[in-house]
């Protein structure tokens, strides 16, 4: 046997993380090994803490601590613009813009038939259902610019125009401060597709 | 124009340094000797794929860990290419690491003809529809966007299909597939037909030329779409599980006085048929870039009777700027070539001036 049996399937539990390899799980694994017994548990701790005590905000579906989550709770947020993403992670990348002061909304996922996802897997009824009872006027879906985020946003505005909600899609094409000479074929066709008059 | 190609570890070659000419090139020796590597060298720079299809891992040389090509064009611009065994292949620029292999394509613009290509009239439409996808995708980075997209959503599509198959499902979701099916599959289908007619016309002239009596040789993009949309069709595609129609089901008929070549062209007249169609595609870079691409052919010449290899020499040199030829004897290059020619002996992996 290669590895003792607990060592193996800490290893095992630890390859099934996504970006670990089986490399890195057996170099995780020995440095978990190596540290003391207080680190490890606090480790343990963290990870059983973040699972009990951590929910989906029951309006925005963003990761919470609270029934409701902290962006939804405050008062000084706009409820007439909701921004519609995939994943959690895109929340904290648009506030550390400092800039959106609507509320969000977490699909938690994209719609990918080949991965047995559909409008059902998605919080899409939760969106819907939040159109009864908040003023929202326009929806921005800020989903990446990837077949699978534009059929999604798709769905979304022909699901949602006839509500009379305005709908927009987030704008693509160069980056900020972006050299036109190293920009990818892909990037440079969207920019001059999505071009706009000045 | 390539002047100089850097090989380790590339197939046969364990080290390779080699001055390239501006003009013609003729790579002569045995067979398993490196020749069709050195070929294979300047190919993989210019498209990031291997000739025939092979998997990248068989550009490393046996027993070695990894591969790197790296070609020197005029500007003194480098396109390099590595590939470590078990990694992923990564192409530069000048030295800068390109995102993704496909940004390498058309940096070098080539066209290659081999054996391998009597497919193209030989094979299956699935054979012809690469033929056009390769060349479009080189020729215009919008069209390989679109087909990138139109094969995902295609993928999307089927597994929705197959999905739809045991339960009922939202027609919004379908709906959202078909408008990007239709989308780029549009697109694709007017790149593939404005392409196909200039490549009609530039195929037509050089048959002319190659072909040993008088006969046209013309293209046509050939598609079984009775119109209808995807949304119209949905209930038979979910009974079958699969999209029926689409660009990736269409073909490109190859005729000869206006019989497709493929059922009725003898061996000699497909052969032709292919050359003059490689030769066309060649002839359509050099429409749009100004100059001519490099031109590689791999081992062409043995198989042609004197007739058609004397025709196919005249061709190439009238045409071609900067060609790289493969032969077993470098006589086979006929005068034409061979008077203007670089000839090189490589054996057992390595190239010395003849």
């Amino acid at each position: 046997m290669l590895f003792a049996k607990p060592l193996a399937e800490l290893i095992a539990e630890l390859e099934k993380l996504p970006g670990v390899g089986p490399k890195s799980a057996q170099r995780l694994a020995y440095h978990l090994l190596r540290v003391p017994d207080h680190e490890a548990s606090a480790l343990a701790t963290a990870i059983m803490a973040a699972k009990e005590k951590l929910r989906f905000c029951h309006r925005c579906q963003n990761i919470s601590e609270f029934e409701e989550c902290e962006i939804c709770r405050d008062v000084r947020r706009d409820k007439t613009v909701m921004c519609v993403v995939a994943e959690p992670r895109d929340i904290v990348a648009l506030e550390r813009i400092n800039d959106y002061r609507g509320r969000y909304h977490v699909l938690h996922g994209l719609m990918s038939p080949v991965d047995g996802i559909g409008p059902e897997q998605l919080r899409i009824k939760e969106l819907i259902g939040r159109l009864h009872d908040e003023p929202v006027e326009e929806i921005i879906v800020a989903t990446n610019p990837t077949i699978e985020g534009d059929t999604t946003a798709l769905y979304l505005a022909k699901l949602l125009k006839p509500i009379g909600i305005k709908i927009t899609r987030i704008a693509h094409g160069m980056p900020s401060g972006g050299e036109l000479d190293y920009a990818d074929s892909a990037t440079l066709l969207s920019a001059i597709e999505y071009r706009r008059e000045m | 124009m390539v002047t100089h190609l850097t090989l380790l570890n590339f197939r046969n070659f364990e080290h390779l340094d080699q001055p390239i000419s501006a003009g013609f090139t003729i790579l002569a020796g045995e067979n398993a000797q490196g020749k069709t590597s050195f070929l294979e060298a300047l190919y993989w720079l210019s498209t990031a794929r291997l000739l025939r299809g092979q998997r990248d891992s068989e550009a490393v040389r046996h027993g070695a860990a990894g591969c790197t090509a790296q070609a020197t064009l005029e500007a003194g611009t480098t396109v390099a290419g590595a590939l470590e065994v078990g990694a992923r292949k990564k192409f530069f620029l000048n030295g800068a690491s390109l995102p993704r292999a496909a940004d390498i394509m058309g940096r070098i613009p080539t066209v290659c003809i081999s054996m391998f290509d009597l497919s193209i009239v030989q094979g299956d439409p699935s054979d012809r529809r690469l033929f056009l996808d390769l060349e479009l995708s080189a020729l215009y980075p919008a069209y390989l966007r679109h087909f990138a997209a139109y094969k995902r959503a295609l993928e999307q599509r089927n597994a929705l299909l197959k999905m739809a198959q045991d339960r009922s499902v939202d027609p919004y979701a379908f709906e959202g597939w078909e408008e990007q099916l239709e989308l780029h599959g549009a697109e694709m289908r007017r790149f593939r037909q404005e392409y196909l007619t200039a490549l009609s016309t530039l195929a037509a002239n050089v048959h002319a030329e190659m072909a040993s009596r008088e006969e046209v040789l013309s293209l046509r993009y050939f598609t079984k779409d009775s119109g209808a949309s995807l949304a119209q069709t949905r209930h038979l595609d979910i009974a079958r599980g699969s999209t029926q129609i689409g660009p990736h089901r269409d073909d490109v008929e190859v005729l000869i006085d206006g019989s497709e070549a493929r059922l009725f062209g003898s061996q000699g007249q497909q052969r032709t048929a292919v050359i003059s169609l490689k030769l066309a595609t060649m002839e359509a870079w050099k429409d749009l870039l100004g100059v001519a691409p490099l031109l590689l052919l791999d081992d062409m010449l043995s198989d042609l009777d004197p007739v058609r290899r004397a025709k196919l020499c005249a061709v190439v040199s009238s045409r071609a700027s900067q060609a790289v030829l493969t032969c077993t004897e470098a006589t086979a290059a006929g005068s034409d070539i061979l008077d203007i020619a670089q000839v090189l002996t490589v054996q057992n992996g390595t190239v010395r001036r003849a």
